[in-house]
């Protein structure tokens, strides 16, 4: 798939969408770039698993199109590793890690055979890529906090997909797990295109490149390694941006002057 | 004729029919109970066998085989559920109520307008597992074929819509189909089990041995198979002591699952308390 490299693989051209009469996102454009990383910031109910669920097809906008590489998002799931929010699944269903993983290489449709030789050699892969290769026979729920958010990355990432989109991963994890993610993500992101939401203020954590803060409206801010406050763009949702924040607090060494 | 082998070797016929029917359920409940318990659909399994009461008055009220009724119509009320609860899960028990209650009264008043009722209500109440007869366990086992047949057919995708439902959804599994397919063959269990320990008691053989075998199960595959094991221990076991003790059979199963359950719960919590690490002496778990 080195053809991509220079393509475009997400676009949002216009994307308005509203659940009945509240608007959540409003004239939405991006485009994400091959192999980028791009954070997304912002506030509960600004719209950013919204705009993950665009991405994925689960939602469509109500103006306006998105179109994941080249595809709608229905026909380009396949391609699409999505890593979920803890509570999503059935905590307590009696899984082990390794089958759990493996059901990331379910195929769609009525009449599916069981799992070949290649799936359990990918799930081998992925469990040994998120050092899990230990925890593989551990049921799911002897893991800690730290190693679910692991297996539910392996098996995101055990159909090679192009685009992987991380819902809070690092979410209830402590430093050290992060930075552990940190360099799993720029390992990934080699051949991946990252795409992350985020609660955390560790946004200047090495390998993004770049961040959406969305609050209805989305602002591109550049890089943060590379971008001080003047490449910066001023984001008019200062009061809950904590890019801006925390540019304020690097650059300036005052945050208090922010608001 | 206290021994229980002797018991078996010697056993009347009607009490080799009410084995094998305890044999066929346990398979039936094994398999469907452990889904229900994972998918939190226990209740629902307890509404399908309360409505199905609806199929019982309506079977004689027509004068007709009370058994493909009684499946057709639970068939119908389960389908009515699993349509209204796929929307709104978040309400399921409400909507489980309704017809719950919806199907028992539908029963009652359709057994009163019935002329001439006199057939033994208990038999469906409380199930008689000495009174099923050799066609029916013909029925009964190719129903259960059905269901194993269903579940060997669909397994990697049963596991995935159990555990992550948004995922199956993103992975193209259709969850639709197999949640109604879920519903139709809780259904065909609910029938079979309720014929021999009575729809009352349908949700006990249908929450206690899945729940307990779940802890000490790696997939629900071994859920299905220990639990499906314990259902056989409680089914024959109590079918020999309700002839020793000429007690109602599917009473007896019940109540020594129910004790087997509170001994088992007993017994783990004791045990877990004494492996209980000291406060703090524990080194932090590594990521």
């Amino acid at each position: 798939m080195k053809t991509l490299v220079s393509d475009v693989v997400i676009e949002f051209r216009n994307v308005c969408f509203s659940y009945g009469q509240t608007p959540i996102l409003v004239d939405i454009n991006l485009s994400v770039p091959f192999r980028d990383f791009l954070a997304i910031v912002g506030p509960n109910g600004g719209g950013k698993t919204t705009l993950l669920k665009l991405i994925l097809g689960f939602l469509s906008p109500s103006q306006g199109s998105v179109t994941v590489l080249g595809m709608s998002p229905e026909e380009a799931r396949s391609k699409i590793g999505y890593m979920p929010q803890r509570p999503s699944y059935n905590t307590s269903f009696p899984i082990t890690v390794f089958d759990m993983v493996l059901s990331g290489r379910i195929k769609s449709g009525f009449f599916v055979m069981g799992y070949d030789k290649n799936d359990r050699k990918a799930a081998e892969y992925a469990l040994e890529l998120t050092g899990l290769t230990d925890y593989k026979n551990a049921r799911m729920e002897e893991l800690s906090g730290g190693q679910v958010q692991r297996a539910l990355l392996a098996r995101a990432v055990v159909n090679r997909p192009l685009v992987l989109l991380l819902d809070e991963p690092t979410a209830n994890i402590d430093v050290n797990g992060k930075m552990q993610f940190t360099e799993l993500f720029s390992h990934l992101n080699q051949d991946t295109t990252l795409i992350m939401v985020s609660h955390d203020l560790d946004l200047f954590s090495k390998g993004i490149k770049r961040i959406a803060c969305v609050n209805h409206t989305l602002y591109l801010h550049a890089a943060p390694e590379k971008g001080g406050p003047s490449s910066s763009f001023r984001c008019p949702a200062k009061e809950v941006c904590p890019v801006e924040l925390l540019t304020h607090l690097h650059f300036n060494g005052n945050g208090l002057n922010h608001v | 004729m206290s021994d229980i082998t002797v018991f078996f070797r010697e056993m009347p016929d009607f009490m080799r029919n009410a084995a094998l029917a305890g044999i066929l359920c346990s398979i039936a409940c094994g398999s469907m109970g452990s889904l229900a318990v994972v998918n939190r659909m226990v209740m629902f399994a307890g509404g399908i066998a309360h409505a199905a009461y609806g199929g019982v008055g309506l079977a004689f009220f027509l004068a007709l085989s009370p058994f493909p009724v009684i499946l057709c119509f639970s068939l119908f009320m389960a389908f009515l559920m699993a349509f209204f609860t796929l929307r709104k899960q978040d309400r399921a028990d409400a909507i489980i109520g309704a017809i719950w209650s919806g199907g028992m009264a539908m029963g009652i008043v359709l057994l009163d307008l019935t002329p001439g009722y006199n057939v033994d209500l208990m038999t469906y109440l409380f199930g008689s597992m000495v009174a099923v007869p050799a066609s029916e366990l013909w029925l009964m086992a190719g129903m259960n074929v059905l269901i194993l047949f269903a579940l060997f057919l669909f397994s990697n995708q049963f596991v995935l819509l159990s555990y992550d439902r948004e995922m199956a959804l993103m992975k193209g599994v259709p969850v639709t189909f197999l949640h109604f397919l879920l519903v139709g063959l809780m259904t065909c269990a609910v029938v079979i089990t309720m014929r021999a320990v009575g729809l009352l008691l349908v949700i006990a053989l249908f929450s206690i041995p899945p729940h307990m075998a779940e802890k000490y199960c790696r997939s629900i595959w071994s859920m299905m198979l220990l639990s499906s094991i314990l259902s056989m221990v409680f089914t024959i076991c109590g079918i020999w002591l309700s002839y020793v003790y000429n007690i109602s059979a599917g009473a007896t199963i019940i109540l020594l699952a129910s004790i087997a359950f509170g001994l088992e719960n007993l017994v783990s919590v004791c045990f877990k308390n004494r492996l209980k690490r000291p406060e703090g002496g524990n080194s932090p778990r590594p990521l």
